[in-house]
């Protein structure tokens, strides 16, 4: 398999680290590989790998936003930036010409992880897929059997892996892992033509759902972002459809939905680049945090006439939830909404039973 | 004066200006008006400023002055000669300009591109010494507006030292392809708005000539909006009825139905912003209790009759 990147750039002090090396005998001579000393600059672009040292925390809790039903979610970011060019990341907007960052003193993230599983008292969620995709590098990484020997024994932690890409062939071959959930972005096949370039196509996405429920997995699945432009309505139901054509709803651990969004110098910044795409123009309007979203009304029917796909298909017991989304708008448009933080971690991560959201 | 800077008369003959590599003040139109006026009626009341060369003196300060002196006809004029040259005179030229004038933003961008050229340092070397004498925070990103500034055309310039073009335009504009900047600020240029109100009508119609994938320029063309004829108010709505049709339709709807249906003295039903979270707002105004309680009692009984009914349809 051909990598997509173009050059390895390893500092000089993870030269010698166990990551270093394993990564460096998996990219074998493909590409070329560079050893950066102390102090020179570090390497710019999304077609380089930069293997450093994370000086800081790997593990963060997700920040959500003001006012938001918070998610419980738990960020492990063994990377930082996404091979993928998707047209709406926050990445894009972040951090345009960071390397692909790859950390390499992972037993630093084995400590604090260790740390956190004795503090967590209940149910966690943990992903890997804020900062980057969880398995657009896997082959290379392997960072996804990284962490699912990590989590093994501890039954209560529930790992996300989310990916857009169709790169499960590294989790799939130690088997099943009941707390390991892969899960999938999704958006109708024209959107992703246009908009998520370098990333798997629908088909080849809902193909490795596929295979990874046949070998045992649970699968999740991500509409977000959600864009309401020209016919959304039946490219969305076409892709609700292809979902449970290809997996049984008892094997989706839980679906979220969530609109377009995205902070307002977004468009100060791209808006030029971004001329005749009309979906950074639809009717989106500042919110209480600042960023922009759809109108509200536009926001809370896309979530009923989702949720009312989904649920046709799925009877009412699918785990269905919004990101980053009031409490107000949980109940206007699902019809219920947990009251208290960190409800949704629970009702997540608790196993598949009865009704749901 | 410092050190071996002297006063001379000079012939106005031997004085050379460039502008390009010493002046940065840019005073208002009015500012330059009062300056001619008074040295028609007082003549030079502050030496200019200029450094030998070759056989005559390039000036550092004073370029305008000269100019209008000799368009007076003046032949002479007083100088104050200095020898000084690289970061030690650009921080005397910063002194002395603080000395005399404020400055304003274009004067800032001007004289940070000016002693960059002339001395070679970085912007990021200016940051903690110099920056803050000019009135910026010690960080790089806060002379992005004045770079900005600095860099328009000259009519523009003028706007934005004489007050007429709000700090907000580099923050909104300062992204922007220089003919897009350039034709947000002639077509806003002829009213004097707010920061605020200048950055909602240049986001509104680069959103919507974005959307239609035009140049901002163009579509204000195509729409008849370059020549808006009413008052900046109306142009927001007009703007704000093609970006955000569906938000507009509804509050349109809503300042009809909420005017239709019978609520009492001392009451009012409002709508947040963008009817964000499917709520609205009842404000009841009461100067006692009984006061309250009766108009309470009254909102009650219209609700309970179904008279707010048609409210439902912007609730959650």
């Amino acid at each position: 398999m051909r990598p997509p990147f173009a050059r390895v750039v390893v500092d000089r002090e993870v030269a010698d680290l166990r990551f270093t090396r394993e990564f460096l005998d998996r990219v074998g001579s493909a590409v070329p590989v560079e050893i950066l000393g102390p102090g020179a600059p570090p390497p710019r672009g999304r077609t380089t790998v930069h293997l450093t040292r994370e000086p800081g925390r790997f593990l963060k809790p997700c920040p959500c936003s003001p006012g938001v039903v918070r998610c419980g979610y738990w960020v492990l970011s063994p990377a930082f930036q996404c091979p993928f060019a998707c047209a709406y990341c926050f990445l894009r907007f972040y951090a345009p010409d960071e390397p692909l960052t790859l950390y390499a003193n992972l037993a630093d993230a084995e400590a604090e992880l260790r740390d956190a599983l004795a503090r967590w008292p209940g149910p966690v969620r943990l992903g890997t897929g804020e900062f980057a995709d969880s398995l657009a590098l896997d082959p290379w990484t392997r960072h996804a059997r990284w962490l699912r020997n990590l989590v093994a024994l501890h039954p209560r932690v529930l790992l996300e892996l989310k990916t857009k890409s169709d790169r499960i062939e590294g989790v799939l071959e130690d088997g099943p892992a009941p707390n390991v959930v892969l899960a999938w972005s999704v958006n109708p096949p024209s959107r992703i033509r246009t908009d998520e370039p370098g990333t798997a196509p629908l088909e080849r996405r809902l193909a490795a759902a596929a295979e990874a429920v046949r070998v045992g997995f649970r699968v999740a699945f991500h509409f977000d972002p959600v864009i309401l432009e020209g016919g959304w309505r039946a490219a969305y139901a076409g892709v609700v459809e292809a979902i449970f054509d290809a997996v049984p709803p008892e094997r989706v651990a839980w679906i979220s939905l969530g609109t377009l969004r995205f902070p307002r110098r977004f468009l100060e910044r791209w808006g030029p680049a971004l001329r005749g795409r009309t979906a950074f123009f639809g009717e989106q309007v500042a919110g209480e945090d600042g960023k922009l979203r759809y109108f509200w009304p536009l926001r809370r029917d896309a979530y009923r006439f989702l949720a009312g796909q989904i649920r046709r298909r799925t009877g009412p017991g699918l785990r269905l939830y919004l990101c980053m989304e009031t409490p107000a708008m949980w109940q206007a448009a699902l019809g219920c909404g947990p009251e208290l933080e960190g409800d949704v971690e629970r009702w997540l991560a608790v196993p598949f039973r009865g009704a749901g959201c | 004066m410092v050190g071996t800077d002297r006063i001379e008369t000079v012939e106005l003959s031997r004085l050379r200006a460039e502008p390009d590599r010493y002046s940065f003040s840019w005073p208002s139109a009015d500012e330059r008006a009062r300056l001619e006026q008074s040295l028609a009626r007082a003549g030079v009341l502050r030496p200019l400023w200029a450094r030998p060369e070759g056989d005559g003196f390039v000036v550092l300060a004073g370029a305008r002055r000269a100019a209008a002196l000799r368009a007076q006809g003046a032949a002479v004029a007083p100088v104050r000669v200095t020898e000084v040259r690289g970061p030690a005179l650009w921080d005397r030229l910063l002194d002395d300009h603080t000395d005399h004038r404020p400055w304003n933003a274009v004067e800032v961008g001007l004289y940070l591109v000016r002693r960059q050229a002339d001395t070679g340092e970085p912007l990021e070397a200016l940051t903690k010494g110099v920056f803050p004498r000019l009135g910026l925070a010690p960080r790089i990103g806060a002379a992005a507006g004045p770079l900005w500034f600095a860099a328009l055309p000259p009519r523009h310039r003028d706007a934005a030292a004489g007050g007429r073009l709000p700090v907000a335009a580099a923050r909104v504009l300062g992204d922007l392809p220089e003919a897009e900047a350039v034709a947000i600020l002639d077509w806003l240029g002829r009213w004097r708005l707010g920061g605020n109100r200048f950055a909602e009508l240049a986001r509104l119609a680069l959103e919507c000539a974005w959307r239609r994938g035009r140049d901002v320029g163009a579509w204000l063309r195509d729409e008849g909006l370059d020549r808006w004829a009413g008052d900046p108010q109306a142009l927001r709505q007009e703007l704000r009825r093609r970006r955000y049709p569906t938000l507009v339709g509804w509050e349109g709807r809503f300042a009809r139905v909420s005017a239709e249906i019978p609520v009492p003295e001392g009451v009012r039903v409002e709508a947040p912003q963008h009817f964000e979270g499917g709520r609205l707002r009842c404000v009841v105004t009461f100067g006692s209790l009984a006061e309250l309680k009766g108009r309470l009692d009254r909102v009650y009984r219209a609700v309970e009759e179904g008279a707010w009914a048609p409210l439902a349809e912007f609730l959650g």
